[in-house]
């Protein structure tokens, strides 16, 4: 047996995930894309895996040498008072429109209480709905994109710190040297 | 002068580093302070001061002590490599690309060549500092 899908009902449940950052740093970003255990156990992971999930990605933000805080946007003198917040503005893009005919009214129902009157509103709402998984998976390329731009700054940045540290190392060996 | 073993001042300054990686500023700026009264003429512990200051974003002072170290030994390549960093992260680019070029220049092979050589490398790949800290 066929049930229909009733679109408002999806737009208003499904879980939704923004993510947001005031840097472009990709540990910053990362941290904004970790999910919370709370939006993890909504899609069926465990809490515990939601746990990991999480701390795997705001991890990454912590690694680095105090020494070269200022390349991952913040004070030494901040470090272990406050860590860097996984702030506010990273916005998915917006794309996609309003669904057909949400102005507001609400769908009037059959009488035997099916969500569709007409086969022509069926079809409205079925284009609805693959338009929106269009738009999501639009969205998550343009997600992805971005992550990728962050991971090859990211790398940039783990590789001039690297050889920050090397040089730290060598130049104590040097002291007193003639 | 107290003659102090330059091992000592190995350690001592390892201890600086390791009081920086803690995160207790303080304590690793006396440490150099320090061994930089024990070896005035040596520009590492001076260098070393500036790494202090460029962790917590003061440019200004990491530049002001960068500046003694080169007056000190001014083929320090130590010296000139970190000058240019702090000065990137001011927003100073020009000078700064100028200091990183003569640290590749005095150390071609060795490790302050090589950082300054992959900074260098990210500035031509457009690789900026944070925006809200460019600028101290």
């Amino acid at each position: 047996m066929i049930t229909a899908i009733n679109p408002e009902s999806i737009k208003t449940s499904s879980p939704r995930m923004s993510t947001s950052s005031t840097s472009g740093d990709f540990s910053v970003a990362m941290g904004a894309l970790a999910p919370t255990a709370g939006e993890m156990s909504t899609v069926g992971m465990s809490q515990n895996g939601a746990v990991v999930s999480q701390a795997a990605m705001t991890g990454l933000s912590g690694a680095g040498s105090v020494a070269s805080a200022p390349y991952y946007g913040y004070s030494a003198s901040t470090v272990g008072i406050s860590s860097p917040t996984f702030g506010a503005d990273y916005a998915t893009p917006a794309v996609g429109g309003p669904a057909p005919g949400a102005s507001g009214a609400a769908s009037p129902t059959a009488a035997n209480g099916s969500p569709f009157q007409n086969p022509s509103q069926d079809f409205m709402e079925k284009d609805y709905l693959l338009k929106q998984m269009n738009d999501s998976a639009m969205n998550m390329l343009l997600l992805q994109a971005r992550v990728q731009d962050d991971n090859r700054r990211y790398t940039l940045m783990s590789s001039i710190v690297q050889a920050r540290h090397t040089t730290i190392r060598e130049m104590i060996q040097h002291i007193g040297r003639i | 002068m107290i003659p102090i073993d330059r091992q000592d001042l190995v350690i001592l300054m390892e201890g600086g580093y390791i009081y920086l990686g803690m995160g207790r500023l303080k304590e690793a700026r006396e440490v150099f302070e320090g061994v930089a009264v024990m070896a005035p003429r040596n520009e590492i512990p001076w260098v070393a001061m500036g790494t202090v200051h460029f962790a917590q974003m003061r440019y200004d002072q990491a530049v002001r002590s960068y500046r003694q170290a080169i007056r000190l030994k001014p083929e320090s390549p130590f010296a000139r490599a970190y000058l240019g960093e702090a000065l990137f992260f001011k927003g100073r680019e020009g000078e700064a690309v100028r200091e990183l070029e003569k640290a590749v220049t005095l150390d071609p092979s060795g490790t302050a060549g090589e950082f300054a050589r992959s900074l260098l490398d990210a500035i031509k790949k457009g690789f900026e500092p944070p925006a809200k800290i460019r600028h101290h």
